[in-house]
């Protein structure tokens, strides 16, 4: 072995408690605030008309925490839940995932393809109103489909699909295509596989726009389970009903957040008031 | 298309039906029948005793109106739902003696298929969307990477491949719909409303490119149309009315 000269040794010592700082930095995140959305604005050209989709939004999100966003159509909710979920891309505005005390985290706004794509896949779980399931696979093989791209272990990604499968009533199910399901069990998959490889955040656009009022109350309840279990999601809805039972409402206008409230009342009490007991 | 040279079971099964079957038929059903229960005591016939052979190599519409069965003669064709009564054959074999696995092959390896709405998945590139099917059927890295820039080129989309869904129009989306229902040359394809979203201009345009596969590649193709002039451009045509074949058009 080559003896190290004094200076190495210090300039070494130095470098370890320089990471031993950022270390003790990394342990000091928040890890309430799942996601903060800083200023953020977007504007669609058409012709010579230009429209602000987005103007000036900031919301935070916490570890737990269910929030729905409401608004009438054309508000920018889409636009919104598209750009949060790094499908669109904002003018300017910061929108940042796993905020730290000092207000860092990741970044999507100033990621490459590249790590915007890690993020959609790993730490955004995405929900619509469609279901967009691969017709010709399977409720299980749709639900592994992220597991598989991401590569994640096979073991392990049978035992969470079936796991996930059984979270949302579906555990029968698995074998089945979506054309044997119904909207509201395929949508039970798309919840599944939104979870697969373990999310910071669940985004949900419209997930209940083409349910009965059974079925969306049934799928609403998956989401408070969910939160309940500690999992985050911002969903945008028209139903103003189920927003109900989400811990905040946000309300948006012409692309502006323009009241936040605070909601968490029981779904069940929700729709019981509302049909006078029916 | 490989044949698997040793007997299977279900090609034994299929034997013992004394069908007549169609030894040219790529697609051949038996009094296929589906009825869906709605509530207690209704019952809908959504398709009625269906009788039709497809050659291998033939491209053939099936026009008709909402509710008539086409979508359901599909899904019944394509193994992705199960029927009441009846039979499908898909190059001799009847795809109810098939196991879990050969079905799952049957829906990799032997049909491609297309829908209206695309059904691309929104969160992965052009170039993803297409490689999924061959990472589903287990393919090596560098076949897949071939394959998906060989297909790409097919559909004239070779500097879109990084591209998101949201960031195509509504016929580029079908054009990567349809290089990625090539990516295991299946000897099948089956459209359903593959022009239901796109204008006139397009919508021919899409057309034209799944002729140009059926003449390069010999597929053989099943597509759903309601618009009468998307499906005149197919050799033939089959109309459908409350579940029932009503009329065979050769075009």
């Amino acid at each position: 072995m080559i003896e190290k000269s004094d200076d190495i040794i210090k300039m070494e010592q130095a470098k370890i408690k320089k990471s031993e700082k950022k270390q003790s930095k990394a342990y000091e995140i928040d890890s309430h605030l799942v996601l903060k959305v800083n200023n953020l604005c977007k504007t669609y050209i058409t012709g010579k008309i230009s429209i602000q989709a987005l103007q000036d939004i900031n919301l935070e999100i916490r570890k737990g925490e269910l929030v729905a966003i409401v608004g009438p159509s054309g508000s920018g909710k889409t636009t919104l839940i598209n750009c949060l979920g790094a499908l669109d891309f904002p003018d300017s505005g910061q929108i940042i995932y796993n905020v730290s005390n000092n207000g860092e985290g990741h970044n999507i706004t100033e990621m490459s393809n590249r790590e915007q794509k890690y993020m959609r896949l790993n730490n955004i779980g995405l929900i619509f109103q469609f279901y967009n399931l691969f017709p010709v696979l399977t409720a299980y093989e749709n639900v592994e489909l992220p597991a598989l791209i991401a590569k994640k272990n096979p073991t392990l990604r049978k035992k969470k699909v079936k796991d996930l499968l059984k979270i949302v009533g579906l555990g029968e199910r698995i074998k089945h295509y979506p054309t044997q399901l119904s909207g509201g069990e395929q949508q039970r998959v798309t919840i599944a596989r939104s979870l697969i490889n373990d999310p910071l955040l669940l985004l949900a656009d419209e997930p209940t726009g083409e349910l009965d009022t059974e079925t969306t109350i049934q799928i609403m309840k998956i989401f408070l389970h969910l939160k309940d279990s500690g999992h985050s999601i911002l969903m945008v809805t028209h139903n103003n009903r189920i927003a109900q039972a989400a811990d905040r409402i946000l309300t948006l206008t012409d692309g502006k957040i323009v009241s936040e409230k605070k909601a968490g009342k029981n779904i069940d009490d929700v729709y019981n008031i509302e049909f006078g007991g029916h | 298309m490989k044949r698997n040279k040793s007997i299977t079971k279900a090609q034994l099964k299929t034997e013992e039906d004394h069908l007549d079957v169609d030894p040219n038929a790529m697609i051949q059903t038996f009094n296929l029948s589906k009825v869906y229960n709605m509530g207690q005591r209704i019952e809908i016939k959504a398709l009625d005793d269906v009788n039709i052979a497809i050659r291998k190599g033939e491209f053939v519409s099936v026009m008709g109106p909402s509710g008539s069965g086409k979508t359901t003669l599909l899904n019944l064709i394509g193994a992705l739902d199960n029927p009441t009564s009846g039979a499908v054959y898909i190059d001799g074999i009847n795809t109810a003696y098939m196991n879990d696995l050969e079905r799952t092959n049957l829906r990799l390896e032997k049909i491609g298929f297309i829908f209206q709405f695309y059904n691309l998945v929104p969160v992965l590139s052009t170039y993803e969307n297409v490689e999924l099917p061959m990472l589903f059927a287990d393919k090596p890295d560098d076949l897949r990477k071939n394959k998906v820039e060989r297909f790409l080129k097919l559909v004239g989309l070779s500097d879109r491949k990084d591209f998101l869904p949201s960031e195509l129009s509504g016929g580029e989306k079908q054009r990567v719909a349809i290089a990625r229902s090539l990516s295991n040359e299946p000897a099948i394809l089956i459209a359903d409303e593959p022009t239901g979203e796109l204008d006139t201009k397009m919508g021919m345009e899409i057309i034209q490119l799944l002729h140009d596969l059926n003449k390069e590649l010999n597929q053989t193709i099943l597509m759903v149309t309601h618009d009468p002039a998307v499906g005149a451009l197919a050799e033939k045509t089959f109309r459908m009315r409350d579940g029932k074949i009503i009329d065979v058009i050769q075009n």
